[in-house]
């Protein structure tokens, strides 16, 4: 068995215990209990170790920078949003034990991003320049949509508990998804932690915009900015003018879905014929990025 | 649900201006609850409190009621009553009704019950079987109010008030002998339960109380309960407020002229006012959440008329929960309480069928004596009337003969028909078997006699009404 092929099989892993995760926690919120609904969160975070020890790998065998091309990074946004909610979940106060079905949203975000990162899109070109902006530009914007991941889901989970409230829908749903200030607390706090990383990601792709002098992809940027304003204007609307709920909700939806797409069309981007599979992580660590591929 | 009548009283079929001894009173059940008609159609029947002495009377004006209580919650207004002839009872009770709503036939959205089914009903509703939140204990203490509130304007005496006791000793059974009534839902624990569902912690929240309905005075209570640290009373009537605010620790009196203000700063308002209209509009509810920069406001509407515009609910952060809307929640608590429902309704049963025999044995046992002593003091005083003109000359030992044959011949004759009446007290039927004795001897006159002593011994009475 080649590295290539491990490479695969361990992804193949991945994808198979995020699916089994997100199915779990589909189960707890439609209501079941016991059984497949109750190993919901250790199924993601056995899912999450091994999405992790995926980059690992990467980095130390293949010794590659696991977030440089959109591929690995997409990946590695899926890992992260799974950690950060794991992480919230595990630390969260005792009342909040219902956060637990927010799962149900993440899940299928890692798992979405593991297939993303596998079957869209071409590999990356070789890269051109070298920079230290490059990795804190990429960092910094990754760990920003994991955030806004987690953000997202829970502004979700908001809109379904509040649709069940308005459509006095007094059933179960009601009883097992969270009260309605936590989410909006939640979602905001994530929203306001993701927030100034992704302005650093933006205004870290524009010096590098500047450094390489190019213009960079025009849908792109656009749906990049567009993210970014309605980000700032969600969180600027909270606390100015007292937006807060579904408001708030739809427009972290929409922001998210921004990001999504910048993630799709970088995806999609037409470029160099894609690298065998498996081989696709490994870039040349000191490669120099074309002109236009990365901001 | 149609039934047997069995008439609880059948000395006479002349009916009188006033219960008397004498009628045939069968007890009767008209009115509409949540499960015949929208809260739409229940306030506009609704009876305040202020009215319901005014409506007894019109119910009793003419002679098709004899007894009557009014029931009024938020979840049914209904009459009790007795009357001679439960039909024509029934239709002067609907024709009050429909009198109260010009214009309009309401007369699909209402029942009638009479007879054995009347009592039933009222057993039924006594014991919480027939709430919103089945088994919720509120009903109880309503029931005896609206029948403390009868008593005082005199439109309940004899055959209703043994029902209505014989009814709260039933719900006494049903609360201590089933788990009915425990880990309730209750329309007030509903309400936290919401609330809890838009406010995580309710520590820190401030709850209004608008009017000082029972319901939602105790769902007040359950949210302090709960931890909600602030609680304001506003009232039309400052005093009622302020009085209600120093029996709950921590409670403070507010004018209702403050609502938009108090609007601003409330998370969950309970409103329970007498008002016809609407106290918080659409308009009133907006104008706070512009001041309130997005936090959620909680509206519990248990007040029929509602007093909150349904509107409202569309209102962005808004929430509003009317008393219909309750009836969810409990179809969600029912099925773990089928089991102790059904217990309940076999006791409700048990108690009816004990009830029933008690009131044929109480149409028997007088009928008995009664029957006895007229054919004994007819007898007795022919006797008496020979003996002293033709048979003057007879010894004592020989009138003493006379006297022991006569006592015997009498048992004799009354053996069968004794009998026969003891046998009523088994058969449902049996009352026309007492009836019929009572018209061939033409007893009203000796039963009149016997009756006081039956009454002092009615089942279900409290020698000291314990007020709930």
């Amino acid at each position: 068995m080649n590295l290539a092929h491990a490479a695969d099989l361990l992804l193949a892993t991945i994808a198979v215990t995020y699916a089994c995760a997100s199915a779990a926690y589909f189960a707890r919120l439609v209501g079941r209990s016991g059984g497949l609904a109750s190993v919901g969160k250790p199924l993601l975070a056995v899912a999450a170790s091994l999405h992790l020890g995926h980059f690992f790998l990467v980095a130390t065998v293949v010794r590659a920078c696991p977030v440089q091309g959109i591929h690995e990074a997409t990946s590695f946004t899926g890992a992260a949003a799974a950690w950060l909610f794991l992480g919230a979940s595990t630390f969260r106060r005792s009342s909040d034990a219902r956060l637990e079905v927010v799962g149900a949203f993440i899940a299928p975000f890692a798992l979405a991003s593991v297939l993303a990162a596998r079957f869209i899109g071409l590999g990356d070109p070789p890269a051109q320049v070298r920079s230290a902006i490059l990795p804190i530009h990429v960092t910094a914007v990754l760990l920003a949509v994991a955030l806004f991941t987690v953000a997202s889901a829970l502004a979700a989970t908001y809109l379904l508990q509040e649709k069940q409230l308005k459509k006095k829908k007094i059933g179960g749903l009601l009883q097992r998804l969270p009260p309605l200030d936590v989410l909006d607390r939640a979602s905001h706090r994530f929203l306001l932690a993701g927030f100034p990383l992704l302005t650093i990601g933006i205004v870290t792709g524009l010096v590098w915009i500047g450094r390489v002098g190019s213009e960079g992809s025009g849908i792109r940027q656009i749906l990049t900015y567009a993210a970014w304003f309605l980000f700032a204007g969600v969180l600027f609307m909270r606390s100015a003018g007292g937006w807060r709920g579904r408001r708030a909700a739809w427009g972290t939806l929409l922001g998210f879905g921004c990001a999504v797409l910048v993630f799709l069309v970088y995806l999609a981007r037409p470029g160099q014929a894609r690298p065998q599979p498996g081989a696709r992580s490994v870039i040349e660590p000191a490669g120099v990025i074309a002109p236009g591929a990365q901001g | 649900m149609s039934g047997r009548v069995i008439p609880m009283d059948s000395r006479a079929s002349q009916p009188a201006p006033r219960a008397s001894k004498a009628d045939a009173l069968e007890p009767i059940v008209v009115g509409v609850s949540f499960r015949s008609a929208s809260v739409a159609v229940r306030e506009r029947v609704a009876v305040a409190h202020e009215e319901r002495a005014e409506l007894l009377r019109i119910l009793r004006e003419t002679n098709a009621c004899h007894e009557a209580m009014l029931v009024s919650t938020c979840n049914r207004v209904e009459v009790y009553g007795v009357g001679a002839d439960a039909y024509r009872a029934i239709e002067h009770v609907a024709a009050v009704f429909a009198s109260r709503v010009p214009g309009e036939d309401l007369r699909p959205h209402f029942y009638e019950r009479k007879g054995r089914d009347a009592i039933h009903h009222m057993f039924r509703v006594a014991s919480s079987l027939d709430s919103l939140v089945v088994g919720e204990p509120q009903i109880l203490g309503q029931l005896k109010e609206a029948y403390e509130a009868a008593v005082n304007e005199e439109s309940v005496n004899g055959t209703l008030g043994r029902i209505m006791h014989r009814a709260f000793h039933v719900a006494k059974r049903v609360r201590s002998e089933t788990a009915l009534g425990a880990g309730q839902v209750s329309v007030a624990s509903v309400a936290v339960d919401l609330a809890k569902k838009i406010y995580s912690d309710l520590s820190g929240r401030e709850v209004l109380l608008l009017g000082a309905g029972e319901i939602a005075e105790s769902a007040a209570r359950s949210l302090k309960a709960a931890g909600a640290n602030r609680l304001l009373i506003a009232n039309r009537s400052f005093d009622r407020a302020e009085n209600l605010a120093k029996q709950i620790e921590g409670a403070q009196a507010r004018s209702l002229g403050e609502l938009p203000t108090l609007l601003e700063h409330a998370d969950v308002v309970l409103v329970s006012t007498g008002s016809p209209g609407f106290v918080v509009t659409r308009e009133l509810a907006a104008a706070a959440m512009k001041h309130r920069r997005g936090r959620p406001l909680f509206f519990v509407d248990v007040a029929v008329p509602r007093n909150v515009d349904p509107r409202v609910h569309d209102l962005d952060n808004c929430y509003r929960y009317d008393v219909d809307d309750l009836e969810q929640i409990v179809s969600e608590g029912m099925s773990l309480r089928k089991g102790e429902a059904e217990a309940a309704e076999r006791l409700v049963l048990e108690e009816l069928e004990a009830y029933l025999a008690w009131a044929r044995q109480a149409e028997v046992t007088p009928t008995i004596v009664a029957l006895r002593a007229h054919v004994r003091g007819t007898l007795a005083a022919e006797l008496e009337k020979t003996l002293s003109g033709k048979l003057k000359h007879l010894a004592e030992d020989d009138r003493k003969a006379l006297g022991v044959m006569l006592d015997a011949a009498v048992n004799k004759l009354l053996h069968a028909p004794t009998r026969a009446l003891k046998g009523a007290t088994e058969d449902p039927d049996g009352i026309h078997v007492v009836s019929s004795v009572r018209k061939l001897f033409g007893l009203p006159d000796a039963l009149a006699e016997v009756d006081q002593a039956q009454n002092d011994g009615a089942p279900g009475i409290p020698a000291k009404e314990s007020r709930h």
